[in-house]
C-alpha cells in the first residue's frame, strides 16, 4: 500500500511566473464566501437588526466579548485584524471538510499549505511590531537590551513561527489522517475523522485569533501586568 | 548501512508526543478540579484551559512536522 504524503500543494497554473496552487484556489473560495456573506448581511442595514443582520451582529457580539475577556478592556481596537483572521481561518478550514476538497486535485484545504499559514503569521508579526512601537518607541527598543537581550529577540520570532506551524500541522495532519483512513477503511470510518476535522478547524481558528490578540495586547502594554499567557 | 529513516519518522512523533500528552492531561485535570470547586468561573477556566492546551499541543505538532518531513524522504 503506497501512502503518498503530499506536503507541498500542487501547482495548477503559472500565469506569468506566479504559481497558483490548489490551496490558493480554495482560499479564494473562502474569501469569496466571506465577502458574499458580508455583502448580504450589510445590505439594507437597519438600526434595529432583523434576519441575517441579526445573526451577523450576534457573531460580532460574541467576538467582542471574547476579545475583552482575553485581551483586556482596550482589546477592541485589535478586533478587525483578529476577527478577520478568525473568520477566514474558520471558513477555510470548514471548506476543507467538504466532499471533493482533498480528493479532487484542484482543491485542497487552504491551511494545509505552510505558505498560507506563514503568510498570516508574517502579517501578525508585522502588526505586533507596529503595536509595540506605537506604545512607546523607547520601551520597544529597550526591551531587546535590558533583562536578557537574546530572549526577547527569540520570542519575537518564535511566536509567529509557532502560529504558522501549529495551524499548518493541525490541518495537514487531519488531511493526511482522512486520506490514510480512506485507504484502510473506505466506508464509514473516514466520516468520523471528518467530524473531528470540523472541531479541530474551529478550535485552531479560535486559537490563532486568540493568540494574535494576546500577542498584540502584550506588545502594546509591555511593562504593565502580564496577561495570563506567558511565552 | 540500512535506511533508518522510517524508524526515525516513527520515533520522532512517538517520543515527541509523550511530553505534550502528559502536559495536556495535567492541564485538563487541573481545569476539571478548578471547575468543580468554582462552577461559576467555568467558562473563564475553560477558555484559559483551551489556550494553555494550544501551546502544549503545538510542541507535539512540531514533532509531527519533523515526522512528516522524514516520512517524505524515505527511499
Amino acid at each position: 500500500m503506497e501512502i503518498h504524503v503530499p506536503i507541498q500543494p500542487q501547482v495548477l497554473f503559472t500565469p506569468g511566473g506566479l504559481s497558483i496552487t490548489n490551496t490558493l484556489l480554495t482560499s479564494w473560495i473562502a474569501v469569496a464566501l466571506l465577502i458574499l456573506l458580508a455583502f448580504i448581511i450589510t445590505r439594507n442595514m437597519r438600526l434595529v437588526p432583523s434576519g441575517i443582520q441579526n445573526v451577523g451582529e450576534s457573531i460580532i457580539e460574541v467576538l467582542i466579548t471574547l476579545a475583552e475577556q482575553t485581551g483586556g478592556a482596550n482589546a477592541r481596537r485589535f478586533l478587525p485584524l483578529v476577527a478577520t483572521l478568525f473568520l477566514y481561518i474558520w471558513v477555510s478550514n470548514w471548506i476543507g471538510v467538504l466532499p471533493g476538497v482533498g480528493s479532487i486535485p484542484a482543491l485542497r484545504s487552504a491551511n494545509s499549505d505552510l505558505s498560507i499559514t506563514a503568510a498570516m503569521a508574517l502579517v501578525v508579526f508585522f502588526w505586533v511590531q507596529v503595536a509595540g512601537l506605537r506604545a512607546g518607541p523607547k520601551a520597544y527598543f529597550l526591551k531587546f537590551v535590558w533583562p536578557v537581550p537574546i530572549l526577547e529577540l527569540l520570542t519575537e520570532f518564535t511566536r509567529p513561527l509557532s502560529l504558522a506551524l501549529r495551524l499548518f500541522g493541525n490541518i495537514l495532519a487531519g488531511f493526511i489522517l482522512v486520506e490514510v483512513m480512506l485507504q484502510i477503511v473506505p466506508i464509514g470510518v473516514p466520516a468520523i475523522f471528518l467530524a473531528v476535522e470540523l472541531g479541530v478547524g474551529l478550535i485552531q481558528a479560535l486559537i490563532f485569533a486568540m493568540l494574535t490578540l494576546a500577542f498584540l495586547s502584550m506588545a502594546s502594554s509591555h511593562g504593565h501586568a502580564e496577561e495570563h499567557h506567558a511565552s | 548501512m540500512p535506511d533508518s529513516t522510517p524508524l526515525a519518522a516513527g520515533l520522532a512523533i512517538g517520543l515527541g508526543a509523550i511530553g505534550p500528552g502528559i502536559g495536556i492531561g495535567i492541564l485538563g485535570s487541573k481545569a476539571m478540579e478548578a471547575m468543580g470547586r468554582n462552577p461559576e468561573a467555568g467558562d473563564t477556566i475553560f477558555l484559559r484551559m483551551i489556550s494553555g492546551m494550544a501551546f502544549t499541543e503545538a510542541i507535539a505538532i512540531y514533532a509531527l512536522v519533523v515526522a512528516f518531513l522524514l516520512f517524505g524522504r524515505i527511499h
